[in-house]
């Protein structure tokens, strides 16, 4: 079930294109990436104007570098990295705290949830998402970030580690802490739980 | 090596790959599986529920999105940083359009001559970014550069850009109505091509499938025949299955059941009715042509059926068919339809 290469045929033929100074095969990769991009980044800073401006100071780093750039492989999730690595430094220079970038835990990866939702619509629905919106924000952001990664946009974990910059070992751990931390804090007070024969049509609501 | 389900807890099915295989796809197969799975493990019941309901609330997430003009901002910032004296710039823009408006030629004589390619659409796009089709008072089929066929109904018009068939998602913007049958594309590494309709204000991503939209200024629907989409709005999703159509009210996704022959039939100009009541065709006239309907007094009138073929390519005549076959009167009033029974009931 593993995936090897995550990029498809075209990525790949115009990033070769590209380390040899394609233009034309640049501009076809950041139109492919951009949406994915903007999305991710801008789970970590709400500012729209600075994420922009990480994603454009990336593009240009690409293309001064592009003679050593022919060995990336995975180059939706090297470019997600980048990214994020980009971000995390322009965002620990604001703050102007040399230790920033040391400390993992202190960056913010926010999941923005509505407090509503039409799809909500027993009591018990809305007592268990409650429950769900606060557990979410007592995750660290690492762990919102992997969780995201992982569920939210259903990556493999070699992706999800690739990304995040960690070994495969320690994106299993990490998402398994995450879960755990979670359930914890979801407390599910007892309902009272449909019969089993009722239960799809219950589920079928959710779909 | 078999799997312990009797000591699965939440956190062990959200890790389970089967579990996740359900819940990302929505496969018969896979919800069969878990059904028997439930009848096997009945104690497990609660746990399997919990399982879904923390899944769900995670999709239910708002995603922040760009628009076209931050996309085309960031390259203008871009290619000002690295613009380089050995690479003049106009040449090689001049060069870049020169290879799309070939593109734009070889698509144009593809689609055939009817087909009118408007370049001034949105006003800020850059030119020649986009494909756009309309197809002006006959329906009109139109091939993807990737395979995927669209036929637009009249009025109707579909734009994508040239890259379509080249990015890993494949995206159309409809408007008016449309129906679709979506090429199976994979990438690479074997994973199925995503493929987005765009609305007004919801969004259809494709898992593979023939769906017919709607995006009309009060009304947007989406009507699925085969298959398995996803339509998104404001960082809802909602996964539609056969037989189901999707609208928007108030500003929130509703569902329901429908027959979806009846919501393709412009096809071919005629619909094709087996045992179809007339409180189905009125839901019709409401999701496609945006209706407002009062219904009759006496209910168990739309509950009468007919079956046979009717020509729907004239609205006038439509009418006139229906309250043949119903001994119905139909009166209308711009997008006001009042349905009375022609004669009085003689019996209560």
């Amino acid at each position: 079930m593993k995936q090897i290469a995550s990029t498809d045929l075209t990525l790949q033929e115009n990033w070769v294109s590209f380390t040899k100074g394609d233009q034309k095969a640049f501009t076809a990769i950041y139109h492919a990436c951009f949406k994915d991009l903007f999305r991710y980044g801008m789970h970590f800073h709400p500012d729209k104007s600075l994420i922009k401006e990480c994603i454009q100071d990336l593009f240009v780093k690409l293309w001064n570098n592009r003679l050593q750039l022919l060995k990336v492989e995975q180059i939706r999730y090297y470019l997600l990295k980048s990214l994020r690595n980009t971000i995390l430094t322009k965002l620990s220079a604001l703050t102007r705290s040399n230790f920033y970038e040391l400390d993992e835990e202190r960056y913010d990866f926010e999941i923005s949830y509505p407090q509503e939702h039409h799809l909500i619509a027993t009591e018990d629905q809305a007592e268990s998402y409650r429950q769900f919106r606060v557990a979410m924000n007592k995750l660290t952001s690492r762990q919102r970030e992997i969780i995201y990664l992982r569920y939210i946009k259903g990556l493999e974990y070699d992706e999800v580690a690739a990304i995040m910059d960690i070994t495969v070992k320690a994106a299993y751990k990490l998402v398994a802490r995450s879960l755990d931390t979670l359930k914890q804090n979801m407390p599910h007070s007892s309902h009272a739980w449909p019969q089993l024969f009722g239960l799809f049509s219950l589920l079928s609501l959710f779909n | 090596m078999r799997k312990d389900y009797t000591q699965y807890r939440v956190k062990d099915l959200l890790e389970d790959e089967d579990f996740l295989h359900w819940m990302k796809y929505n496969e018969e197969a896979s919800a069969q599986f878990w059904q028997s799975w439930l009848v096997q493990y009945p104690q497990k019941a609660e746990i399997l529920q919990q399982a879904r309901q923390l899944y769900n609330f995670l999709h239910l997430q708002q995603e922040p999105e760009s628009t076209r003009q931050d996309e085309l901002d960031v390259l203008q910032g871009i290619q000002e940083k690295i613009a380089a004296p050995q690479a003049p710039k106009s040449a090689k823009i001049r060069s870049l359009y020169g290879t799309l408006a070939r593109w734009a030629a070889i698509l144009v004589l593809m689609a055939g001559v009817s087909f009118y390619v408007y370049k001034t659409l949105n006003k800020h796009q850059e030119k020649a970014s986009w494909f756009t089709y309309q197809s002006e008072g006959t329906v009109r089929r139109l091939t993807l550069p990737d395979g995927t066929l669209i036929t637009l109904n009249k009025n109707s018009f579909c734009r994508y850009s040239p890259l379509l068939s080249e990015s890993d998602t494949r995206e159309v913007w409809i408007e008016g109505e449309a129906f679709l049958e979506v090429s199976h594309q994979t990438t690479k590494e074997g994973r199925r091509k995503a493929f987005v309709v765009h609305m007004q204000s919801m969004d259809v991503e494709v898992l593979g499938t023939r769906f017919n939209v709607i995006n009309a200024p009060a009304r947007q629907n989406v009507v699925l025949e085969k298959g398995s989409v996803r339509v998104n709005q404001k960082g809802q999703a909602i996964l539609l299955k056969p037989g189901e159509i999707i609208h928007i009210a108030d500003s929130r996704l509703i569902k329901n059941q429908v027959n979806p022959k009846l919501y393709t039939g412009w096809l071919n100009g005629t619909l094709q009715l087996e045992n179809t009541s007339l409180e189905e065709i009125l839901q019709l006239l409401e999701y496609k042509y945006g209706y407002s309907i009062d219904y009759p007094q006496q209910p168990s009138i739309l509950q009468q059926k007919m079956s046979g073929s009717l020509d729907v390519r004239s609205q006038q005549v439509l009418f006139h068919t229906l309250s043949l076959a119903y001994n119905i009167q139909i009166t209308h009033q711009d997008q006001h339809i009042i349905i009375t029974l022609e004669k009085p009931a003689s019996n209560p």
